[in-house]
């Protein structure tokens, strides 16, 4: 027995899909392109913020290099609905002055672990407060358990560091968001080299820098290959 | 066997580019972010210890805790590189990243590559595995060959152990597809499939036993298909006891293959008792016998006890009790979630998992192969050029079997504590990754009308599991570990 089912797929729809699956996989790797401040994990019991409804939440946080390029949030229970959204913005030390925005919609793709929150490179950015807000907006009365979710570090162990719920009127002093600005370099390349350098660390010596260029070349140059290879053959 | 001049050039190719992507892999994850890698990294250097312990040993002087690897009891370069590695940091902190430096270099780096700290274990007791592997030996084996080596190279190099049992591993899957009728192409595409399943080349280039157990899980499905195919002939006989003796010297599952050995030959002696074939009948019946006393006098009783935990005391009062109450923590659609996840890509200390939306096309494909199935299995007259209704219901036999044997294990560690100590993460479920991969083709397979179909259908998934791990890999891996 067998189903009527007419397929008309050729090597150039293949070809076709293939590239868009490259397409979206690069797209999202520049989407997350960009080099944490990696000197602080979180570590130890967390609490859990659930967003109110237009009661913004503020995190004030100091640059430790040039060209902070993005904002990595932890954002749980991240399943908006039509006409809900999470705004995010970015301004300067006052709060006052908003150098960039951006909103999250039920259209935004299911984060991994963090929101990327993209922007313009800040060029002179080392060593000045920012100021992030991020405020959830939402025509629906859903319950509690529904809307999503931000984690805090519960003790005081971020000195310097600071949020501010401003539904409750709380500021939680040397307490940070799960968050981590990140920053980028001035060329793509000058990214290829940090991220090589990053995955380079304890390491053999052998898969340490070029030796892990190479290999990864390998890897995509062979991957790539096989694909067109699989595309174009035909059984003999 | 076919010969190595036999072996087209595409499938040595697809092996290089597969050795390329598990070694990448295994650059990629950082030290001991494999499941229970610093257990399994402890045990090899436990193996690689002399047999004359002549060093004092003392009582563990801290007790053991969950989140701090200083309490561990192995060795003094596993703890110490573990620790400075940040073992607990990252260990199930999907946040949470390494400290980097700004060069290639980290920041404890010299520290731990010119370590001396002490490679064996100085307590009375210890958390080295009591697992009899192989993939243990050949591990201690590597670690002395290698010790005058840095502990990154030792530790890569066991990495590259399971690189090397993956790669055979596909290797076999291309014998496999080929002694299943299968032509040249497709097998290689079946090959390619296996060798892209992100959770498999994870598997093969972290240290740990799982990759062992797939080895002899693929071995043996190899074996049977060519029984199967030829009737019982002394070559893939031999294939088979060795297939059963190296899963059952990988890991506990490996007893589902003594258990399958002995349906199938039960299964052969009953098809020739009806053809009235007395003198193979004797024969056969000599090779069972045979093969039973063989498998008990080499399988150790202890062995027996520790997979069935019959010695255990239960914490129910009956055994329906205890199954009903197991069923009802784990027969549900988020437990099976989680395996199926699992299964995929889930990768490091579970933290580190593919999109639910990739997750749920996987499973919308696999569904729609279920139903093609069932189709195949109740038609007269399937498709000639999908693999054979015999074969589809050996892969269907050994799947459940190591479902049951897994699922069994975990009820008999919850009987004895009330609680899911074990689980059933999908990684468990991967040795028969060949017979599954083998049952979604045949089931989508049947919804093809002929053979031109059938190989486009064939392309179409192929090119979805490359790029399904190269999202794993750009996406998912390279951003959780340091970006």
């Amino acid at each position: 027995m067998s189903l009527p089912l007419k397929i008309h797929f050729t090597p150039l729809f293949l070809l076709i899909g293939f590239c868009i699956g490259i397409f979206l996989i690069t797209f999202f790797f520049f989407e997350k392109l960009a080099f944490p401040d990696s000197e602080y994990n979180f570590l130890g019991e967390t609490d859990q913020i659930k967003l109110e409804k237009e009661s913004p939440l503020t995190q004030k946080f100091t640059a430790s290099e040039n060209n902070l390029s993005q904002v990595k949030i932890l954002i749980e229970k991240l399943r908006l609905l039509p006409g809900e959204e999470i705004l995010l913005s970015l301004a300067d030390h006052s709060c006052q002055t908003v150098l960039v925005k951006k909103s999250i919609t039920f259209l935004t793709p299911e984060p991994h672990t963090y929101y990327r929150f993209n922007f313009p490179s800040i060029p002179d950015s080392q060593g000045k407060e920012y100021c992030l807000r991020i405020t959830y907006l939402s025509p629906y009365d859903r319950k509690s358990k529904e809307r999503p979710v931000l984690e805090a570090s519960s003790e005081e162990q971020f000195l310097g560091k600071s949020f501010f719920n401003e539904g409750k009127g709380k500021l939680y002093q040397d307490r940070t968001l799960k968050m981590h600005p990140a920053y980028s370099n001035d060329s793509f390349l000058g990214n290829l080299q940090e991220l090589t350098d990053r995955i380079s660390q304890y390491k053999a010596p052998l898969f340490k820098g070029a030796g892990l260029a190479i290999l990864f070349s390998i890897f995509l140059l062979g991957t790539l290959l096989l694909a067109l290879w699989i595309i174009l053959s035909k059984e003999r | 066997m076919p010969s190595l001049r036999k072996f087209p050039v595409h499938i040595i190719v697809l092996l290089l580019l597969f050795i390329a992507q598990g070694v990448l892999f295994a650059i990629l994850f950082p030290a001991y972010q494999g499941p229970d890698e610093q257990i399994h990294y402890g045990t090899i250097q436990y193996q690689a210890e002399p047999k004359e312990k002549d060093w004092p040993l003392q009582e563990p002087t801290q007790i053991q805790l969950f989140g701090d690897v200083r309490t561990y009891k192995l060795s003094e370069e596993t703890i110490q590189s573990a620790y400075l590695l940040q073992f607990d940091d990252l260990r199930w902190q999907k946040e949470n990243t390494e400290y980097f430096s700004q060069t290639s270099t980290g920041i404890h780096e010299q520290a731990i590559a010119q370590n001396e700290w002490k490679r064996y274990i100085d307590t009375t007791s210890h958390n080295a595995s009591g697992t009899k592997s192989f993939y243990y030996e050949v591990g201690g084996w590597i670690e002395k060959t290698l010790s005058s080596t840095s502990f990154f190279t030792r530790f890569l190099s066991q990495r590259l152990l399971s690189v090397f049992l993956g790669a055979l591993v596909v290797l076999f899957t291309y014998l496999v597809a080929k002694k299943a009728g299968l032509s040249l192409f497709e097998s290689i595409l079946i090959a390619t499939l296996v060798a892209f399943q992100p959770m498999f080349v994870f598997l093969s280039s972290v240290v740990n036993i799982d990759v062992a157990l797939i080895l002899s899980f693929t071995i043996f499905t190899y074996a049977t298909i060519w029984l199967l195919k030829d009737g019982p002939k002394i070559p893939p006989l031999c294939i088979l006891f060795f297939a059963t003796v190296l899963g059952l010297y990988s890991k506990g599952p490996g007893i589902v293959l003594a258990v399958t050995a002995v349906l199938l030959i039960v299964f052969f002696v009953v098809q020739y008792w009806r053809k009235k074939d007395e003198k193979f009948f004797w024969k056969l019946f000599i090779g069972v016998t045979a093969f039973i006393i063989l498998a008990s006098l080499i399988t150790p009783k202890s062995y027996i006890a520790s997979i069935t935990h019959l010695t255990t005391n239960s914490k129910f009062s009956s055994p329906a009790e205890s199954l009903v109450a197991y069923g009802k923590e784990t027969l549900d659609k988020s437990a099976f979630m989680r395996t199926h996840t699992s299964y995929w890509g889930y990768f490091g200390w579970l933290d580190t998992k593919i999109s639910n939306t990739v997750l749920t096309f996987i499973w919308d494909i696999q569904a729609i192969a279920l139903l093609g199935l069932i189709l195949f299995l109740i038609t007269k007259t399937p498709p000639e050029y999908l693999p054979k209704k015999r074969f589809v219901v050996f892969f269907i036999i050994i799947i459940l079997l190591l479902q049951l044997a897994i699922r069994f294990f975990d009820w008999r560690v919850f009987d004895a504590t009330r609680q899911i100590l074990i689980g059933t993460p999908g990684r468990y479920f991967l040795p028969t990754l060949v017979p599954h991969i083998l049952l979604i083709i045949t089931g989508l397979g049947f919804f093809t009308k002929n053979k031109h179909q059938f190989h486009i259908l064939l392309k179409a998934l192929t090119l979805g599991m490359i790029l399904l791990l190269l999202y794993a890999v750009i996406n998912v891996i390279i951003p959780r570990y340091y970006l």
